[in-house]
């Protein structure tokens, strides 16, 4: 259910398709020996897919800085004059409630990060188009309800 | 604009957005596959995540699984037709195990002793060597061994099985009352023993009533040969001869009367079926009201020729010209006599040995008799 979230944000940040391949195999066979001592697997995933692009690099030579661009994640940097409500976004999509399922954050991750489209979403997740319709639906409600609780009526405030 | 929409501008405005190119995409499905099931390969024998990776991989093709399902669920189909249509038994399905004894028919108070256990004996039970039979008053229990024969179990009877094998050496031991023992021919090597306190008869191929009631204690030979030894001597009992044994040991031969042979071939009515295994309960029913009625001919054919039956007390009800019934009770067992009358929810049933009460609640079903 993971892979292709975890294969998108490799990609994202390394913008090579064939070392991002390796280092999601690399973070799979990782989560496939500690299986039993993992609790949340979402949250190992992306911790492990940190640590593996940190390593892929330093064997390729990168200086610290290089790395540290190209891993770290840009949601508390100031980017065009919203920093404060992209505070308050990442804090909703980061939150366990903000999602009934894992599944359907994975969906919310494709569809709408990763910029799939629903029918591409379902069979990476390997439901139908209905499901993964509803699924994408159904996560896009979970966020407005966070954002109304963090004190943003509706989502076209922000638009 | 639909929730999903504006959070996929909300997301796109506030710079989330970490589009994947459609081509990269397209590889990640192959690339997902792939991976996984590398991942399989190179860690042998982490099963217990097994399961959740390949359910993962195959979750690739929903196609596949349905497809998968689909078979799984017609090959189940079609075993369980084949392993319940008796047309369709596979050759190594037919037949019962020949290191048990099956219970094809039961009638009446027929228990099983296994151990210290003890419960009613079922139709369709099988009964492994060690296990005792006990019947009482108009019980009766037809058991079947497969390549053996059949041995039918009378009322007031308790015996053991020593130890069964359809193509070997069977024995019983009988304690008290009268199994008729009908087997099939029976190769070299192959032995078949019933061991009273008494004697022993041994034989191959035929068909006997050996009993051990307290005054009478011997055998009766319907067909073939058997070899009848008690401690002090050994006599060979053929086709229409019965053989007492006295209490010092010894043996008396005798002629049956035509009388006692139609008793014999009353028993001898009980079938040997070949594909037991495969017969349905209703077909059983259907061949066993078949042999009560042929038994009820030969009851009064013998009645006719005068004297009580050894056999059994119901035929001596019918010569009183009683009504019999044959009652099924909510525990699974059967009793049969003529039914007196009915008083305080108790039913008085007169069975021949003697009169019985049964609760009227305890009576599922009656079914006159012939």
């Amino acid at each position: 259910m993971y892979f292709s979230a975890i294969l998108s944000a490799v990609y994202h940040r390394t913008g090579n398709y064939q070392e991002s391949e390796d280092i999601c195999q690399e973070v799979f066979l990782g989560l496939f020996d500690r299986i039993d001592e993992v609790n949340n697997v979402r949250a190992w995933l992306y911790s492990a897919m940190r640590n593996k692009i940190v390593d892929h690099y330093r064997e390729k030579g990168r200086s610290p800085e290089e790395i540290s661009l190209i891993v770290e994640e840009s949601s508390a940097a100031y980017v065009n004059g919203f920093r404060d409500t992209r505070i308050i976004i990442r804090q909703v999509l980061d939150a366990p409630d903000t999602f009934s399922d894992e599944r359907e954050r994975v969906l919310f991750d494709l569809v709408a990060v990763g910029g799939f489209s629903v029918a591409e979403a379902a069979e990476h997740t390997g439901i139908t188009y209905r499901q993964a319709r509803y699924g994408f639906e159904k996560a896009a409600l979970g966020i407005a309800d966070a954002l109304k609780k963090r004190g943003i009526s509706s989502i076209e405030e922000l638009l | 604009m639909k929730t999903g929409a504006a959070v996929i501008e909300l997301i796109k405005k506030y710079d989330f957005r970490r589009e994947v190119p459609p081509e990269v995409r397209r590889r990640m499905l192959g690339s997902r596959k792939r991976i996984l099931v590398k991942i399989l390969h190179d860690r042998k024998g982490a099963g217990r995540a097994l399961s959740w990776f390949y359910l993962d991989a195959l979750m690739m093709n929903r196609r596949a699984v349905l497809a998968a399902a689909m078979i799984t669920v017609v090959v189940a189909a079609g075993l369980l037709v084949v392993a319940t249509v008796p047309g369709l038994r596979l050759p190594l399905a037919r037949g019962v195990d020949p290191t048990v004894a099956r219970a094809v028919f039961v009638e009446g108070d027929v228990r099983f002793v296994r151990g210290e256990t003890t419960g009613p004996l079922a139709p369709g039970e099988d009964i492994g060597a060690g296990v005792s039979i006990r019947t009482g008053s108009g019980g009766f229990v037809l058991l079947q061994v497969d390549d053996l024969g059949t041995v039918t179990v009378h009322e007031n009877t308790s015996f053991t099985l020593g130890a069964v094998a359809g193509r070997g050496d069977t024995e019983m031991a009988l304690d008290r009352g009268s199994v008729y023992s009908k087997l099939l021919k029976r190769g070299p090597g192959e032995s078949y023993r019933v061991k009273t306190l008494n004697y022993t008869a041994a034989v191959r191929g035929t068909e006997f009533l050996a009993s051990a009631v307290n005054g009478r204690q011997g055998v009766m030979v319907y067909e073939g040969v058997v070899a009848m030894a008690s401690p002090t001597a050994t006599v060979e009992v053929t086709r229409g001869k019965g053989a007492t044994v006295g209490a010092a040991g010894v043996v008396k031969e005798y002629a049956l009367t035509e009388r006692e042979m139609l008793m014999l071939r009353k028993e001898s009515l009980q079938p040997y079926n070949k594909d037991l295994r495969g017969m349905s309960t209703g077909a059983l029913k259907e061949q066993r009201e078949t042999i009560r009625k042929q038994e009820a001919e030969m009851s009064r054919l013998i009645v006719a020729m005068g004297g009580e039956t050894a056999l059994g007390p119901l035929d001596s009800l019918r010569k009183k010209n009683m009504p019999l019934t044959m009652l099924y009770l909510s525990d699974g067992s059967q009793i049969a006599g003529s039914v007196l009358g009915q008083e305080n929810g108790k039913l008085r049933l007169d069975t021949g040995d003697g009169i019985v009460e049964i609760p009227v609640a305890d009576i599922i079903r009656r079914m006159p008799m012939n």
